[in-house]
C-alpha cells in the first residue's frame, strides 16, 4: 500500500465494474482500467451514456444509488471501496476534490458563498476563530482570481455568473490540498467565452500545486489542447487509452477513430459567390425588436435588444448560417421569419416562387429537439398525411405518392412511416421533422440548432440531407447555430450576430482570412481544437462536423 | 413537478400488486351490487318492519335474513347500504366528470390565450384553491337553501381547479415542446391541435387526477350528508346513514359502522388504483 | 416594496369578500324576513329594523352602510341566540383555536420525523410501510375515524368521554382525529420535500467535500426542504378549518366549526357572515405571512438585491 503512495501513481483503477442492482442487474460500467500518474492531466472522453460520469463519481463513492461493485480503485494509496465510513470522509477531505458540471446547482442556493466556504474550512481548522476562517476564505477566493473577494463572501450563488461560481467550486475543492482533482464536465454549462478561463484556472492549479487532474468531457477540443492522456469510453467500456498525441493522431479503435475524425476542423475554402445571384428567398430589412420584462420597463426603455437594424438576405438554393452565442438574437430572428413574433420596425419579406400559394406557409421550421416536435402518440405516416389533409389534399393516392417522394428526398427508408416517434432514432426523427416541413413545398427552411441534440455520427447524415435538399429542390436554408464547425461544413454565407446586431455578413470562405471583426475572431479562437493537425493531412473521408461528441 | 406528457412506450404490465388487485375486486363488487340488487324482485330498502328493529348483523347475534342487521325502523341495512352506495357513487362519478370537463377546458383556454384570460383563470384557480371547499359548500347551502340540484352543482364545482391547473401546465408544456408550435406553423387550426393532439397526450395524467378527485368527492358528499346538509331523506347516502347511526352507537353500532367501513373502503380502493395507475404511467 | 404590494393585495381580497357576502345576502331575499317572522312583527317594527341595520335607501347606500358596519364589527343579531353575532362567534373561538393548535402540533410532531425517515429510506421497507399507512390514513374520513374512536374508547372501553369540553380527556380524541388524518398527508409532503432536497447537486457536492451526513442534513437538506413545505402551509390551514367543522360536530365540541354547521342548518345569516369573513381573513393573512416568509427563506426571490 505504501509503495503506491510514494510511487508515481496517484490513481489506479483496476477492472472497475458497476451495475444497477436488481433482479436483472443493468451493467453501467464494465472492466474499466486506467492509471493516472502524479501531475498528469487525464481526460475521460465519451458520449452521454458512455459511463464516464458514473466512473468518476465512483472514484469518490458518490454514486446516487447502491451499486453492484467490482474491481478496485486505489487513490492516493487508499483502496476507496474498502474504506470505512469515517475513513471515507477523511479521504474525501484530504485526497480528492471534485468539481461539478453545473456550478449553480452544486452550491446551496439558500446559503451565502461565505457560509459554505467557512463550513468547509472548519473541517480543516476546527479550532480557528471565525475571523481567521474568514480571511482564509478570502485568500482562497483570491487564489482563484475572484475580484472583490471580501464582498463576494456575503452574497448568494445565484447572484454570481456561472464562470465565477465555477471558480468558487474549484476553490472549495482545492481547500483540502487534494492530490487529485476530478472535474466532471466543468465547462459544459458555461458560455464558450468563459470556458477557456475556467480551464486555464485548472491548468494553473495544476502547475502551482502539483495537482493531478481527471477531466471528464465530451468536448474533444478541450482534450486535444490540454490533456496529457486520453481514455475513450463507449457504452460502459474503455475503448482506447494512451498519451493524447498518440491517440488523437492515430486512433486504433474504430469508435475512437470515428470520434476524432468527426471532431476535426476543416477550414472552408469553397466558392459560394454564385449562389448570391439567385433570386431572393428571404429578406430582413432594418428589423428592430426589443423585449421588455414589464410594462414599467417598457416605459423606461429598459429592455433586451433582440434585433437592432438587422438586415441580411437569403437566396434560393443557399445555406445561410446565423451564428451567435446565447442572447445574440438568432432565435428571435427565426421566430420573426416564421411570423410568430412581429418586429417593432423594419420589414421581413418572404419571396414565394410560383409553386407556393400562401406566404405564411412558405417558411417552415425544423427544431432542436426532433422528438418533441412530433406528436408522440401518432404514427409518422398519419402525422404526415394529416398535414396534407388539413390543406385540402383529398386524394389518398396523391398524398401517398407525395409523402413517398419527400421521404426519399430526405434519405429515409419507407419503414419509418409505420413507426411512432418514440421508436425512431434521433437522426430518423430529425429527418421526419424535415420531411414534414417540406410537405407544403416551402421556399425557405429554417433550422434552429438542428444538430445539438443528435449524436455526432448522425449529424453527418443530417448535414448531407440539407445538402441534398438544396441541390434537388433549390430550397433556401437558414441555419441557426452557435457551432462554427457546422458553419464551416455546409454554410455558404455567414451572418454573425451579437446582441441583435449583425457583426458580419460574409461568404464562408472569407471567414478565416484574418481580417474579421474582433468578435468574430474571438469566436474562431474560442473554438476548441483549432490548434489540431489540419485534417487535410489525414486519411481521406475525414469530415468536419460538430466537435461535440 | 415535471409535467412531461407521457410517452407511450411498449406497455408492459408488471404483475399488478396485490393491493391493486383487491381494490379492483372491491370496486367491481360494489358496481355489481349497485347494478343488480335494486332490480331484484321483492326487495325494498325502505320497507319498514317494526318487528325487526335494531337487529344485529350475522356473527354478532343476528340472522342471515338481515345479514348486516337492521336499523331503528327495521329496514335492512344491506339493502339500505346498496341504495346509499348507488347515490354516493353516482354523485361522485358525475361530479368528477363535470369538474374534469370544466377544469380541463378552462385550463386549455388559459394556456392557449395567455394574457388577461390566463390571468383571470389563474386567479379563479387560486381563489378556489385557497378556500377550504367545505366552507364554501356550507356557505352556499346556507344562502340558497338545501336542495338536490344545488348539491349536485356544489359537488361538480369541487376540484375543477386541480384539473385546470394541471391541464394548463401540461398544455403550456406541450406548447413549449414544439409539436404544438410545429403544427401551428404547418397551418393546423387550433381546435384540431388541441383536441386531436394535446388532449390525448395529457389524458392519462388527467385520469390520475380524476382518481384523486373521486374519493375526495365521496368524502365531501358523505361529510355534508353526515352533517345533515347534503342528501336529505328519503334519499339515502352513505353519509346520512352514518349521521343517523350516530345516535345509536350504543344500541345499534352497525348502523354507523357498516356505511363507515364502506366509505373507507371505497376511498381507499380508488386511491390505491390511482397510485398504481400513476406508477404505470411512469410518473414518480 | 414587496411588503406594500402584498398588503395591498390582501386588502383588496378582503374587500372583494366583503362585497361578495353583501351581494349574496341581498340575492337570497330580504334578510330581515329571514330573521323576523313577518307574522309576529308589525310592519312598523320591521321598517324600524330595516332603518337601523341599513337596509333602506339605494343599493349603494346600503352597501356603504354595510361596509361601515363590518368595519365596526356590527354584523347583526344572531337569530339562534338573540345576541350580537360577532360576540357569539368570538366566544367560540378559543375552543377551536385550542383544537386546531393541538392538532397542528400532533401533525407536525408525527409528520416531520416520519416523513424524513421515509425519505431517507427511499424505496426500502420502512418507506413502503409508511406510504401505505399514509394512504390508509388519507382515505379514512375524519368523521368515521372520530366515531370509531368514540366507539372504541368511550362506548367499549369507557376510558374517555364522548363529548364535552374543558379537560384534557375531552381534548384527546378530537385532537387525535384531526391530527392523525392530517399527519398522514403531511408525511407525504415532508417525504417528497426531503427526497427532492436529497437529490440536489449541492448535497452531492457537500458530500464530495467530506462533510458529515448529519451536517449535510441540517445545513443543506433541511433548508432546501423547508421551501416547498412553507408553501403548502395555507393549504393545511384551510384543510384544518374544514376538518374542524366536521369533527367538532362529531364530538360536540363548542367551537366555531360546530357553529358553522348549526348556523347553516338554522340559516343564521348574521353569524355566518362573521364566520365567512373570519375564515377569509385567516386565509388571506396566512397567505400573506407565507409569502413573506418564503421570500425571506429563499434568497432567489425578488426580495434579494442585485450584486
Amino acid at each position: 500500500m505504501n509503495s503506491d503512495k510514494i510511487a508515481e501513481r496517484v490513481c489506479r483503477v483496476e477492472n472497475l465494474g458497476i451495475a444497477l442492482a436488481g433482479d436483472q442487474p443493468i451493467s453501467l460500467v464494465e472492466d474499466v482500467s486506467f492509471e493516472i500518474s502524479r501531475g498528469g492531466y487525464f481526460a475521460l472522453v465519451g458520449e452521454s451514456g458512455s459511463g464516464k460520469s458514473i466512473t468518476c463519481h465512483s472514484l469518490m463513492r458518490l454514486l446516487p444509488f447502491k451499486p453492484e461493485f467490482r474491481g478496485r480503485i486505489v487513490i492516493d494509496g487508499q483502496d476507496v471501496w474498502s474504506l470505512s465510513r469515517s475513513q471515507l470522509i477523511q479521504f474525501r477531505r484530504k485526497s480528492v476534490g471534485m468539481v461539478f458540471q453545473d456550478p449553480l446547482a452544486a452550491l446551496n442556493p439558500v446559503r451565502t458563498i461565505g457560509s459554505q466556504m467557512l463550513e468547509t474550512l472548519r473541517l480543516y481548522y476546527p479550532s480557528a476563530r471565525p475571523d481567521e476562517l474568514r480571511s482564509r476564505a478570502i485568500d482562497a477566493l483570491k487564489g482563484v482570481h475572484i475580484p472583490m473577494a471580501e464582498q463576494r463572501l456575503d452574497i448568494y450563488p445565484h447572484q454570481l455568473s456561472g464562470g465565477l461560481n465555477q471558480r468558487v467550486m474549484i476553490a472549495l475543492a482545492m481547500l483540502g490540498d487534494p492530490a487529485l482533482l476530478i472535474a466532471d464536465e466543468p465547462t459544459t454549462a458555461l458560455d464558450m467565452s468563459v470556458q477557456a478561463e475556467v480551464l486555464d484556472l485548472i491548468d494553473e492549479m495544476r502547475r502551482e500545486n502539483n495537482l493531478t487532474v481527471l477531466l471528464v468531457t465530451h468536448d474533444l477540443g478541450i482534450v486535444r489542447d490540454r490533456a496529457t492522456h486520453i481514455a475513450v469510453m463507449h457504452k460502459g467500456r474503455l475503448v482506447e487509452q494512451g498519451p493524447t498525441a498518440d491517440v488523437v493522431s492515430a486512433p486504433k479503435a474504430d469508435y475512437s477513430r470515428e470520434l476524432f475524425n468527426a471532431a476535426s476542423v476543416e477550414w472552408p475554402d469553397r466558392e459560394t459567390g454564385k449562389l448570391r445571384q439567385n433570386p431572393l428567398a428571404l429578406t430582413f430589412d432594418n428589423v428592430d425588436k426589443t423585449f421588455y420584462s414589464s410594462a414599467r420597463d417598457r416605459k423606461a426603455g429598459i429592455g433586451v435588444p433582440a434585433a437592432k437594424a438587422m438586415s441580411f438576405t437569403v437566396h434560393r438554393g443557399e445555406i445561410v448560417a446565423l451564428v451567435g452565442e446565447s442572447g445574440s438574437g438568432k432565435t428571435t430572428a427565426a421566430k420573426m421569419a416564421m411570423g410568430l413574433v412581429s418586429p417593432d420596425s423594419g420589414r421581413i419579406t418572404t419571396h414565394s416562387s410560383e409553386e407556393n400559394g400562401s406566404p405564411k406557409l412558405n417558411v417552415q421550421m425544423v427544431f432542436q429537439h426532433p422528438r418533441d416536435s412530433l406528436d408522440p402518440l401518432m404514427k409518422v405516416n398519419d402525422q404526415l398525411n394529416e398535414v396534407l389533409i388539413v390543406h385540402g389534399w383529398r386524394d389518398a393516392a396523391a398524398r401517398k405518392a407525395h409523402i413517398a417522394k419527400i421521404i426519399q428526398d430526405v434519405g429515409l427508408g419507407a419503414h419509418v412511416l409505420e413507426r411512432r416517434p418514440t421508436f425512431l432514432s434521433g437522426g430518423e426523427a430529425q429527418r421526419v421533422v424535415i420531411a414534414r416541413a417540406l410537405l407544403l413545398k416551402p421556399d425557405v427552411l429554417i433550422a434552429d440548432e438542428p444538430l445539438s441534440a443528435v449524436d455526432v455520427r448522425i449529424q453527418k447524415h443530417i448535414l448531407e440531407c440539407f445538402q441534398r435538399l438544396r441541390e434537388r429542390l433549390g430550397i433556401a436554408i437558414l441555419l441557426i447555430t452557435h457551432d462554427l464547425r457546422v458553419v464551416f461544413e455546409i454554410a455558404d454565407q455567414v451572418v454573425v450576430l451579437r446582441h441583435g446586431e449583425v457583426i458580419e455578413d460574409i461568404p464562408v470562405s472569407l471567414f478565416t482570412d484574418g481580417k474579421r471583426h474582433e468578435y468574430t475572431q474571438m469566436l474562431i479562437d474560442a473554438m476548441p481544437g483549432k490548434t489540431a493537425v489540419p485534417v487535410r493531412e489525414l486519411a481521406h473521408g475525414a469530415i468536419a462536423t460538430n466537435g461535440r461528441v | 413537478m415535471s409535467v412531461i406528457a407521457s410517452e407511450k412506450t411498449a406497455r408492459r404490465f408488471p404483475g399488478m400488486p396485490l393491493a391493486a388487485q383487491l381494490s379492483i375486486l372491491w370496486l367491481v363488487l360494489c358496481l355489481s351490487l349497485v347494478a343488480i340488487v335494486p332490480f331484484l324482485p321483492g326487495v325494498s330498502n325502505t320497507q319498514v318492519n317494526l318487528l325487526a328493529r335494531l337487529k344485529p348483523p350475522v356473527g354478532f347475534g343476528g340472522t342471515w335474513a338481515h345479514f348486516l342487521g337492521t336499523d331503528d325502523l327495521g329496514r335492512d341495512i344491506f339493502l339500505r347500504l346498496v341504495a346509499s352506495l348507488r347515490t354516493s357513487l353516482a354523485l361522485a362519478l358525475g361530479a368528477t366528470v363535470i369538474s374534469a370537463f370544466i377544469g380541463t377546458t378552462l385550463g386549455i383556454l388559459a394556456a392557449h390565450f395567455r394574457g388577461w384570460v390566463d390571468q383571470l383563470i389563474v386567479a379563479a384557480v387560486d381563489a378556489q384553491a385557497s378556500v377550504p371547499f367545505i366552507i364554501v359548500s356550507l356557505t352556499l347551502t346556507a344562502f340558497f337553501g338545501n336542495n338536490i340540484y344545488l348539491f349536485i352543482f356544489i359537488l361538480g364545482m369541487f376540484g375543477w381547479e386541480r384539473f385546470a391547473r394541471l391541464s394548463r401546465a401540461m398544455t403550456l408544456a406541450s406548447r413549449g415542446r414544439g409539436y404544438v408550435l410545429a403544427m401551428n406553423t404547418l397551418g393546423f387550426p387550433w381546435p384540431r391541435i388541441y383536441l386531436r393532439h394535446v388532449l390525448p397526450n395529457i389524458a392519462s395524467t388527467l385520469l390520475v387526477t380524476a382518481t384523486i378527485n373521486f374519493p375526495e368527492v365521496i368524502l365531501l358528499e358523505t361529510s355534508l350528508s353526515f352533517l345533515g346538509l347534503g342528501i336529505q331523506p328519503p334519499m339515502s347516502s352513505l353519509g346520512n346513514m352514518l349521521g343517523f347511526g350516530r345516535s345509536y352507537l350504543l344500541t345499534g353500532w352497525w348502523i354507523a359502522v357498516v356505511p363507515g367501513i364502506t366509505i373507507f373502503l371505497c376511498t381507499l380502493t380508488v386511491s390505491i388504483i390511482g397510485d398504481w395507475t400513476r406508477n404505470i404511467i411512469g410518473r414518480a | 416594496m414587496l411588503l406594500l404590494t402584498r398588503l395591498l393585495r390582501a386588502a383588496v381580497s378582503l374587500w372583494v369578500i366583503v362585497t361578495l357576502v353583501f351581494v349574496a345576502l341581498r340575492a337570497t331575499g330580504d334578510p330581515i324576513l329571514a330573521i323576523f317572522n313577518p307574522d309576529d312583527t308589525t310592519q312598523a317594527a320591521l321598517d324600524a329594523y330595516r332603518e337601523q341595520w341599513g337596509y333602506t335607501g339605494t343599493i349603494l347606500q346600503q352597501y356603504l352602510t354595510y361596509v361601515n358596519n363590518v368595519f365596526h364589527g356590527a354584523f347583526g343579531i344572531s337569530n339562534m341566540s338573540n345576541r350580537d353575532a360577532l360576540s357569539v362567534v368570538l366566544e367560540r373561538l378559543p375552543a377551536t383555536l385550542q383544537l386546531v393548535g393541538c392538532s397542528a402540533v400532533v401533525m407536525i410532531a408525527i409528520g416531520v420525523p416520519v416523513g424524513a425517515l421515509a425519505a431517507l429510506d427511499n424505496g426500502g421497507r420502512l418507506d413502503r410501510t409508511i406510504m401505505s399507512l399514509s394512504t390508509v390514513g388519507f382515505a379514512l374520513p375524519n368523521f368515521v375515524l372520530g366515531l370509531a374512536l368514540i366507539l372504541l374508547l368511550s362506548v367499549n372501553l369507557r376510558i374517555l368521554p364522548s363529548n364535552g369540553y374543558g379537560s384534557l380527556q375531552n381534548l384527546i380524541m378530537p385532537v387525535l382525529t384531526i391530527g392523525l388524518a392530517k399527519a398522514a398527508i403531511f408525511t407525504r409532503f415532508v417525504r417528497s420535500a426531503v427526497l427532492d432536497a436529497l437529490r440536489l447537486t449541492c448535497v452531492t457536492s457537500a458530500r464530495a467535500r467530506g462533510l458529515g451526513e448529519f451536517q449535510i442534513f441540517v445545513h443543506h437538506v433541511i433548508p432546501n426542504a423547508m421551501l416547498p413545505l412553507v408553501t403548502i402551509t395555507p393549504l393545511l390551514v384551510g384543510s384544518m378549518i374544514a376538518a374542524g367543522s366536521v369533527v367538532e360536530s362529531v364530538f360536540g365540541w363548542p367551537g366555531v366549526g360546530r357553529l358553522i354547521v348549526d348556523s347553516v342548518a338554522q340559516r343564521d345569516l348574521a353569524v355566518l357572515q362573521v364566520i365567512i369573513m373570519m375564515v377569509a381573513f385567516l386565509m388571506i393573512a396566512t397567505n400573506l405571512i407565507v409569502d413573506l416568509a418564503y421570500a425571506k427563506l429563499d434568497p432567489r426571490t425578488a426580495l434579494a438585491h442585485s450584486h
